[in-house]
């Protein structure tokens, strides 16, 4: 003989099972909508610091394109500040003609999208070259120091870029 | 037959969805929380940086110099604030082949294993427009 139980709900322990669950839930929600906001920051700095790298790089490691693009500035394609064929080693014209371009040329061609700062220091400190918007470097800024030569002597080549 | 007594099944396509799910929810949490993570980044910056200073010290005549204390003084000046480091300069003379005549090295402290990154440079030493040594600089950074 089969037993034909019929089904019974109950309501005390489903509204507590409903309960935890919607807890669980909740918990759940807010803990990804949390680390959501944070990786999507971070990514977003990532890729900032990632293009500042980028284009400090390009800076002090590549002459730019022309290698003599100081020499006819309408004709460059690309800004480099090395010497050609030799990495680091920085030459002053080609800096002169840097900091003499309008910071929107700068940034067009060094691929970055917010503000930036460039300076070359001593090792003293002094401050030798600038372009961009100095007021950046009290907010929040990418930072990215290089090393190079600049006229037989170790030069800091700092480049700051807004986020 | 009554209700009853059937006999229970899996529904293994409701497991393969609900495992799919859980799958897709955990390789994206996975490669956000990598892609957000800031440490490669900041390893290759240092990375260059350590690039830098030695193709700076190869430029002014630090390395064939091999002068340690002034070594240690350009690099304490020259690297960001906070980073650590340890170089050695190895220095070899040719005749039929390359010959170690002397090594030196100098560090700030004990390498953080976890964060140094390290550059090699071969640098040459003249000395009145002949080769004294060929040298090989190895420059390990690290931060904190």
């Amino acid at each position: 003989m089969c037993h034909e139980k019929k089904a019974q709900i109950y309501s005390l322990d489903f509204i507590a099972a409903v309960l935890v669950f919607t807890l669980a839930l909740a918990f759940v929600a807010a803990f990804w909508q949390n680390s959501m906001h944070s990786a999507r920051s971070a990514i977003a700095r990532n890729s900032l610091t990632y293009s500042a790298i980028a284009a400090s790089d390009m800076l002090v490691s590549s002459p730019g394109v022309p290698s003599d693009w100081e020499k006819n500035r309408s004709s460059m394609a690309s800004i480099g500040l090395a010497a050609p064929g030799s990495e680091n080693e920085l030459v002053p014209e080609k800096i002169r003609n840097f900091t003499a371009l309008a910071d929107k040329t700068i940034q067009d061609k060094l691929g970055l999208r917010s503000g930036f700062y460039f300076y070359i220091e001593d090792m003293q400190g002094a401050r030798l070259h600038q372009a961009g918007n100095s007021s950046i470097s009290s907010e929040r800024v990418v930072a990215i120091e290089r090393l190079a030569v600049l006229e037989g002597k170790k030069a800091k080549v700092m480049l700051l870029v807004r986020e | 037959m009554c209700a009853s007594e059937k006999k229970g099944i899996v529904f293994s396509s409701d497991a393969v969805v609900a495992a799919v799910v859980l799958s897709l929810f955990a390789v994206s949490f996975a490669f956000l929380s990598a892609k957000s993570s800031q440490e490669s980044h900041a390893q290759l910056l240092l990375k260059k940086q350590a690039g830098d200073m030695l193709m700076a010290l190869d430029k002014t005549g630090g390395l064939s110099a091999g002068n340690l204390s002034e070594l240690n003084s350009s690099l304490a000046q020259a690297l960001p604030a906070g980073t650590g480091w340890n170089i050695s300069l190895e220095y070899y003379n040719y005749s039929g082949g390359f010959m170690l005549d002397r090594q030196e090295s100098a560090a700030s402290g004990q390498a953080s294993a976890r964060s140094a990154v390290s550059a090699q440079r071969e640098f040459l030493s003249l000395s009145n427009g002949s080769v004294r040594h060929y040298g090989v600089a190895r420059l390990m950074v690290w931060k904190g």
